[in-house]
Protein backbone atom coordinates (compact mmCIF):
# COMPACT_ATOMS: atom_id res chain seq x y z
CA UNK A 1 0.00 0.00 0.00
CA UNK A 2 0.88 3.68 -0.63
CA UNK A 3 1.26 4.77 2.93
CA UNK A 4 3.84 2.10 3.58
CA UNK A 5 6.27 3.50 1.55
CA UNK A 6 6.01 6.85 3.05
CA UNK A 7 9.67 7.87 2.95
CA UNK A 8 8.55 9.72 6.24
CA UNK A 9 7.67 6.35 7.85
CA UNK A 10 9.53 6.47 11.16
CA UNK A 11 11.90 3.39 11.38
CA UNK A 12 12.78 3.59 14.89
CA UNK A 13 10.10 0.88 16.82
CA UNK A 14 11.24 -1.44 14.29
CA UNK A 15 14.93 -1.77 14.55
CA UNK A 16 14.78 -1.26 17.98
CA UNK A 17 12.72 -4.87 18.30
CA UNK A 18 14.84 -6.01 15.59
CA UNK A 19 18.04 -5.05 17.04
CA UNK A 20 17.13 -5.53 21.06
CA UNK A 21 13.94 -6.86 21.96
CA UNK A 22 13.50 -4.23 24.35
CA UNK A 23 11.65 -5.81 27.32
CA UNK A 24 7.92 -5.94 27.93
CA UNK A 25 8.29 -3.87 30.80
CA UNK A 26 10.32 -0.90 28.44
CA UNK A 27 7.33 -1.30 25.62
CA UNK A 28 4.33 -1.20 28.37
CA UNK A 29 5.72 1.90 29.85
CA UNK A 30 6.45 3.60 26.29
CA UNK A 31 2.66 3.00 25.34
CA UNK A 32 1.69 4.38 28.30
CA UNK A 33 4.41 7.61 27.62
CA UNK A 34 3.00 7.96 24.01
CA UNK A 35 -0.91 8.45 25.31
CA UNK A 36 0.02 11.17 27.25
CA UNK A 37 -0.27 14.61 25.33
CA UNK A 38 2.41 17.53 25.53
CA UNK A 39 0.00 19.23 28.40
CA UNK A 40 -0.29 16.13 30.53
CA UNK A 41 -3.73 15.12 29.16
CA UNK A 42 -4.35 11.13 27.91
CA UNK A 43 -5.13 11.39 24.77
CA UNK A 44 -8.33 9.22 25.02
CA UNK A 45 -9.49 11.64 27.55
CA UNK A 46 -9.33 14.15 25.67
CA UNK A 47 -11.02 11.92 23.44
CA UNK A 48 -13.78 11.07 25.44
CA UNK A 49 -14.19 14.91 26.59
CA UNK A 50 -14.97 15.76 22.91
CA UNK A 51 -17.23 12.24 22.27
CA UNK A 52 -19.28 13.31 25.52
CA UNK A 53 -19.15 17.15 24.43
CA UNK A 54 -17.40 18.50 27.50
CA UNK A 55 -14.98 19.77 25.44
CA UNK A 56 -16.59 23.39 24.92
CA UNK A 57 -16.99 23.36 29.11
CA UNK A 58 -13.01 22.50 29.82
CA UNK A 59 -11.33 25.51 29.92
CA UNK A 60 -7.99 23.83 29.21
CA UNK A 61 -8.51 22.83 25.65
CA UNK A 62 -9.45 25.92 23.96
CA UNK A 63 -5.76 27.59 24.73
CA UNK A 64 -3.93 24.10 24.81
CA UNK A 65 -1.72 23.48 21.49
CA UNK A 66 -2.00 20.20 22.13
CA UNK A 67 -5.50 18.89 22.96
CA UNK A 68 -6.14 21.76 20.19
CA UNK A 69 -4.14 19.62 17.44
CA UNK A 70 -6.02 16.18 19.09
CA UNK A 71 -8.94 17.28 18.45
CA UNK A 72 -8.58 19.33 15.14
CA UNK A 73 -7.40 15.67 14.04
CA UNK A 74 -10.20 13.57 15.35
CA UNK A 75 -12.90 16.11 14.03
CA UNK A 76 -11.37 16.13 10.46
CA UNK A 77 -10.71 12.38 10.77
CA UNK A 78 -14.50 12.52 11.78
CA UNK A 79 -15.92 14.74 9.34
CA UNK A 80 -13.94 12.59 6.24
CA UNK A 81 -15.15 9.60 7.40
CA UNK A 82 -18.86 10.38 7.69
CA UNK A 83 -18.35 11.62 4.07
CA UNK A 84 -17.29 8.61 3.10
CA UNK A 85 -20.20 7.05 4.15
CA UNK A 86 -22.43 9.40 2.53
CA UNK A 87 -20.82 8.68 -0.46
CA UNK A 88 -20.76 5.07 -0.33
CA UNK A 89 -23.92 3.58 -1.92
CA UNK A 90 -25.90 0.98 0.19
CA UNK A 91 -24.08 0.01 3.24
CA UNK A 92 -20.37 1.08 3.78
CA UNK A 93 -17.81 -1.59 3.33
CA UNK A 94 -17.09 -1.28 7.43
CA UNK A 95 -13.99 -3.30 7.03
CA UNK A 96 -12.42 -1.35 4.23
CA UNK A 97 -13.29 2.19 6.32
CA UNK A 98 -11.79 1.11 9.55
CA UNK A 99 -8.34 -0.82 7.57
CA UNK A 100 -7.72 2.66 5.96
CA UNK A 101 -8.70 4.74 9.02
CA UNK A 102 -6.28 2.98 11.15
CA UNK A 103 -3.25 3.25 8.22
CA UNK A 104 -3.50 6.70 8.33
CA UNK A 105 -3.80 7.14 12.56
CA UNK A 106 -0.76 4.88 12.59
CA UNK A 107 1.19 6.97 10.47
CA UNK A 108 -0.19 10.02 12.20
CA UNK A 109 0.89 8.75 15.81
CA UNK A 110 3.71 6.76 15.13
CA UNK A 111 6.25 10.02 14.76
CA UNK A 112 6.09 10.81 18.42
CA UNK A 113 5.45 13.78 20.76
CA UNK A 114 6.87 17.03 19.56
CA UNK A 115 10.05 18.44 20.90
CA UNK A 116 11.26 22.04 21.26
CA UNK A 117 13.49 23.13 18.85
CA UNK A 118 15.17 26.67 19.45
CA UNK A 119 13.94 28.95 22.58
CA UNK A 120 10.92 27.87 24.56
CA UNK A 121 8.50 30.75 22.63
CA UNK A 122 8.98 30.49 19.70
CA UNK A 123 6.83 27.43 18.69
CA UNK A 124 9.10 25.52 16.42
CA UNK A 125 9.37 21.73 16.93
CA UNK A 126 10.33 18.54 15.80
CA UNK A 127 9.25 14.80 16.31
CA UNK A 128 10.54 12.57 18.45
CA UNK A 129 11.15 10.11 15.65
CA UNK A 130 12.87 12.30 13.71
CA UNK A 131 14.99 13.71 16.28
CA UNK A 132 15.94 10.08 17.56
CA UNK A 133 16.73 9.14 14.02
CA UNK A 134 19.65 11.77 13.69
CA UNK A 135 21.18 11.08 17.25
CA UNK A 136 21.50 7.05 16.51
CA UNK A 137 22.87 7.94 12.99
CA UNK A 138 25.45 10.22 14.88
CA UNK A 139 26.31 8.00 17.49
CA UNK A 140 26.49 4.97 15.22
CA UNK A 141 29.53 7.14 13.67
CA UNK A 142 31.57 6.51 16.85
CA UNK A 143 34.16 3.61 16.51
CA UNK A 144 32.90 0.47 18.97
CA UNK A 145 28.95 1.55 19.75
CA UNK A 146 25.84 0.48 17.83
CA UNK A 147 22.95 2.98 18.85
CA UNK A 148 19.74 1.42 20.13
CA UNK A 149 16.72 2.51 21.63
CA UNK A 150 16.93 6.53 22.06
CA UNK A 151 13.76 8.03 23.55
CA UNK A 152 13.80 12.02 24.37
CA UNK A 153 11.34 13.92 26.23
CA UNK A 154 11.07 17.18 28.88
CA UNK A 155 13.15 16.67 31.83
CA UNK A 156 10.48 18.31 33.38
CA UNK A 157 6.98 16.73 31.74
CA UNK A 158 4.85 19.26 32.83
CA UNK A 159 7.05 21.70 31.15
CA UNK A 160 6.87 20.54 27.15
CA UNK A 161 8.78 23.52 25.82
CA UNK A 162 11.47 23.08 28.33
CA UNK A 163 14.92 21.18 28.27
CA UNK A 164 14.98 17.65 27.37
CA UNK A 165 16.36 14.55 28.57
CA UNK A 166 17.76 11.96 25.93
CA UNK A 167 17.75 8.39 27.00
CA UNK A 168 19.86 6.40 24.21
CA UNK A 169 20.70 2.38 24.90
CA UNK A 170 24.07 1.29 23.02
CA UNK A 171 25.64 -1.59 21.98
CA UNK A 172 29.86 -1.50 22.51
CA UNK A 173 32.68 -3.35 22.17
CA UNK A 174 34.40 -4.42 25.10
CA UNK A 175 37.91 -3.71 25.80
CA UNK A 176 37.44 -0.11 26.55
CA UNK A 177 36.23 1.58 29.74
CA UNK A 178 32.35 1.73 29.79
CA UNK A 179 32.62 5.02 31.25
CA UNK A 180 34.93 6.23 28.39
CA UNK A 181 32.42 5.54 25.67
CA UNK A 182 29.20 6.68 27.46
CA UNK A 183 31.54 9.78 27.79
CA UNK A 184 32.17 9.85 24.27
CA UNK A 185 28.68 9.17 23.42
CA UNK A 186 27.15 11.57 25.58
CA UNK A 187 29.66 13.80 23.94
CA UNK A 188 28.46 13.35 20.36
CA UNK A 189 24.95 13.43 21.38
CA UNK A 190 25.00 16.87 22.56
CA UNK A 191 27.43 17.96 19.62
CA UNK A 192 24.93 16.63 17.05
CA UNK A 193 21.47 18.36 19.41
CA UNK A 194 23.14 21.01 18.89
CA UNK A 195 25.05 22.02 15.45
CA UNK A 196 22.42 19.44 13.23
CA UNK A 197 19.06 20.20 15.07
CA UNK A 198 18.91 23.11 17.49
CA UNK A 199 17.44 21.34 20.34
CA UNK A 200 18.65 22.04 24.43
CA UNK A 201 19.45 19.43 26.15
CA UNK A 202 19.69 18.99 30.26
CA UNK A 203 20.88 15.35 30.39
CA UNK A 204 22.01 12.28 28.58
CA UNK A 205 22.01 8.86 29.71
CA UNK A 206 23.75 6.66 28.02
CA UNK A 207 22.74 2.70 28.57
CA UNK A 208 25.03 0.08 27.67
CA UNK A 209 22.73 -2.84 27.01
CA UNK A 210 24.75 -5.05 24.64
CA UNK A 211 28.29 -6.08 23.62
CA UNK A 212 29.50 -5.96 19.89
CA UNK A 213 32.79 -7.88 20.06
CA UNK A 214 32.85 -11.31 18.38
CA UNK A 215 29.51 -10.23 16.36
CA UNK A 216 29.12 -13.74 14.62
CA UNK A 217 29.85 -15.82 17.02
CA UNK A 218 27.20 -14.14 19.66
CA UNK A 219 25.05 -13.84 16.66
CA UNK A 220 24.73 -17.63 16.48
CA UNK A 221 24.60 -17.77 20.47
CA UNK A 222 21.38 -15.35 20.64
CA UNK A 223 19.60 -17.14 17.34
CA UNK A 224 20.44 -20.39 19.13
CA UNK A 225 19.54 -19.38 22.81
CA UNK A 226 17.28 -16.55 22.35
CA UNK A 227 18.36 -14.25 24.66
CA UNK A 228 21.38 -11.50 25.46
CA UNK A 229 24.34 -11.87 27.49
CA UNK A 230 23.41 -8.67 29.24
CA UNK A 231 19.74 -7.62 30.33
CA UNK A 232 18.05 -11.07 30.46
CA UNK A 233 16.14 -9.89 33.24
CA UNK A 234 13.70 -7.13 33.36
CA UNK A 235 15.40 -4.84 31.50
CA UNK A 236 15.76 -2.24 33.77
CA UNK A 237 18.33 -4.07 36.34
CA UNK A 238 20.16 -6.59 33.69
CA UNK A 239 21.82 -3.27 32.22
CA UNK A 240 24.92 -2.00 32.59
CA UNK A 241 24.62 1.65 32.61
CA UNK A 242 27.54 3.45 31.74
CA UNK A 243 26.17 6.86 31.65
CA UNK A 244 25.65 7.44 35.40
CA UNK A 245 28.67 9.08 36.10
CA UNK A 246 27.95 10.46 39.47
CA UNK A 247 26.24 7.51 40.52
CA UNK A 248 23.15 8.54 40.84
CA UNK A 249 20.21 6.44 40.80
CA UNK A 250 17.54 8.56 39.64
CA UNK A 251 18.09 8.74 35.89
CA UNK A 252 18.31 12.40 35.52
CA UNK A 253 20.93 15.20 35.43
CA UNK A 254 23.62 11.89 35.14
CA UNK A 255 25.04 13.86 32.06
CA UNK A 256 23.83 17.55 32.46
CA UNK A 257 25.82 18.76 28.95
CA UNK A 258 25.52 22.41 29.90
CA UNK B 1 -17.52 31.27 1.14
CA UNK B 2 -15.48 34.46 1.21
CA UNK B 3 -13.66 33.58 4.61
CA UNK B 4 -12.51 30.56 2.91
CA UNK B 5 -11.32 31.56 -0.16
CA UNK B 6 -9.40 33.86 2.04
CA UNK B 7 -8.63 30.82 4.27
CA UNK B 8 -7.01 29.11 0.79
CA UNK B 9 -5.32 32.02 -0.34
CA UNK B 10 -3.41 32.42 2.97
CA UNK B 11 -2.87 28.51 3.65
CA UNK B 12 -2.01 28.29 -0.04
CA UNK B 13 0.64 31.46 0.25
CA UNK B 14 1.94 29.69 3.23
CA UNK B 15 2.56 26.10 1.71
CA UNK B 16 4.61 27.82 -1.44
CA UNK B 17 6.85 29.98 0.63
CA UNK B 18 7.69 27.06 3.02
CA UNK B 19 8.37 24.49 0.19
CA UNK B 20 10.39 27.14 -1.22
CA UNK B 21 12.78 26.95 1.55
CA UNK B 22 16.39 25.10 1.30
CA UNK B 23 16.28 22.24 3.55
CA UNK B 24 12.77 21.75 3.07
CA UNK B 25 11.90 18.25 1.32
CA UNK B 26 7.78 18.55 1.15
CA UNK B 27 5.11 19.71 3.21
CA UNK B 28 3.49 16.68 5.29
CA UNK B 29 0.11 16.16 5.09
CA UNK B 30 -2.18 15.15 8.61
CA UNK B 31 -4.75 12.82 8.74
CA UNK B 32 -7.45 14.75 7.66
CA UNK B 33 -5.06 15.43 4.43
CA UNK B 34 -4.35 11.88 3.80
CA UNK B 35 -7.86 10.92 4.09
CA UNK B 36 -9.41 13.73 2.39
CA UNK B 37 -6.97 12.45 -0.40
CA UNK B 38 -8.18 9.21 -0.50
CA UNK B 39 -11.39 9.73 -0.27
CA UNK B 40 -11.20 12.09 -3.62
CA UNK B 41 -9.26 9.69 -5.13
CA UNK B 42 -12.39 7.55 -4.98
CA UNK B 43 -14.80 10.72 -5.96
CA UNK B 44 -13.19 12.44 -8.65
CA UNK B 45 -16.60 14.16 -9.73
CA UNK B 46 -16.65 15.85 -5.72
CA UNK B 47 -12.69 16.68 -6.03
CA UNK B 48 -13.08 20.36 -5.72
CA UNK B 49 -15.21 19.82 -2.63
CA UNK B 50 -13.23 17.90 -0.58
CA UNK B 51 -9.59 18.21 -1.84
CA UNK B 52 -7.20 20.02 0.11
CA UNK B 53 -4.95 22.01 -1.91
CA UNK B 54 -2.45 22.51 0.73
CA UNK B 55 -1.70 19.65 2.26
CA UNK B 56 0.71 20.38 5.56
CA UNK B 57 -0.59 23.53 5.92
CA UNK B 58 -3.60 24.08 8.36
CA UNK B 59 -5.18 27.79 9.15
CA UNK B 60 -7.23 28.84 11.52
CA UNK B 61 -9.32 31.93 12.67
CA UNK B 62 -10.06 33.23 16.02
CA UNK B 63 -13.02 36.32 16.42
CA UNK B 64 -10.94 39.29 16.12
CA UNK B 65 -7.83 37.65 15.93
CA UNK B 66 -5.60 36.66 13.18
CA UNK B 67 -4.69 33.70 11.32
CA UNK B 68 -3.28 30.37 13.12
CA UNK B 69 -0.99 29.12 10.87
CA UNK B 70 0.55 25.44 11.60
CA UNK B 71 2.86 23.79 8.93
CA UNK B 72 4.22 20.54 8.76
CA UNK B 73 7.05 19.42 6.92
CA UNK B 74 10.06 16.54 6.26
CA UNK B 75 13.57 18.28 6.46
CA UNK B 76 15.89 16.97 3.51
CA UNK B 77 19.08 15.56 5.10
CA UNK B 78 22.10 17.97 5.55
CA UNK B 79 19.84 20.99 6.87
CA UNK B 80 19.84 21.94 10.90
CA UNK B 81 15.78 21.59 11.58
CA UNK B 82 15.99 24.81 13.53
CA UNK B 83 18.03 26.62 10.69
CA UNK B 84 14.78 25.84 8.55
CA UNK B 85 12.18 25.90 10.51
CA UNK B 86 13.31 29.83 11.00
CA UNK B 87 14.03 30.14 7.48
CA UNK B 88 10.18 28.84 7.07
CA UNK B 89 8.75 31.25 9.35
CA UNK B 90 10.60 34.43 8.09
CA UNK B 91 9.29 33.10 4.36
CA UNK B 92 5.70 32.87 5.27
CA UNK B 93 5.57 35.95 7.18
CA UNK B 94 7.47 37.76 4.48
CA UNK B 95 4.49 36.73 1.68
CA UNK B 96 1.95 37.37 4.20
CA UNK B 97 2.55 41.38 4.61
CA UNK B 98 -1.07 42.11 4.98
CA UNK B 99 -2.53 39.29 7.19
CA UNK B 100 -2.65 39.28 10.60
CA UNK B 101 -0.43 36.37 11.48
CA UNK B 102 -1.70 35.49 15.64
CA UNK B 103 0.44 32.27 15.62
CA UNK B 104 2.85 30.14 13.30
CA UNK B 105 3.57 27.07 14.57
CA UNK B 106 6.20 24.75 12.54
CA UNK B 107 6.58 21.36 13.04
CA UNK B 108 9.49 18.91 11.68
CA UNK B 109 7.90 15.66 11.30
CA UNK B 110 10.39 13.58 9.51
CA UNK B 111 13.77 13.58 7.83
CA UNK B 112 14.60 12.21 4.18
Amino acid sequence: MAMSADPDRPEESRLEESQYGESRHDERRYEEEDERLGCGRLLADVWEAWDTGRSAEDPHFAPCPFCSAALADLTGLDDAVRRTCEQEPGTPDTTAITARVMDLVRLELRPGRPLPLGEPGEDHWMVESAVARILRSAVDSLPGVRAGSCRIAPLDPADPTGDLHVRVEVAASVGRPLRDLADAVRARVAEVADRDIGIRLAAIDVLVVDILDTVDTLDVFYEGGGHRVYGDGDGEDGTVTGGHANGRADGHGTGATR
Amino acid sequence: MIADTRRDRVAGAAAEAAQGVPGVAFLRPGVADLLRNRITERTPRRASLTANRTPGVRVGRDEGDGWHIDIRLVLRRGHRALDVTRAVRAAVVAVLPEEPVASLRITVTGIV
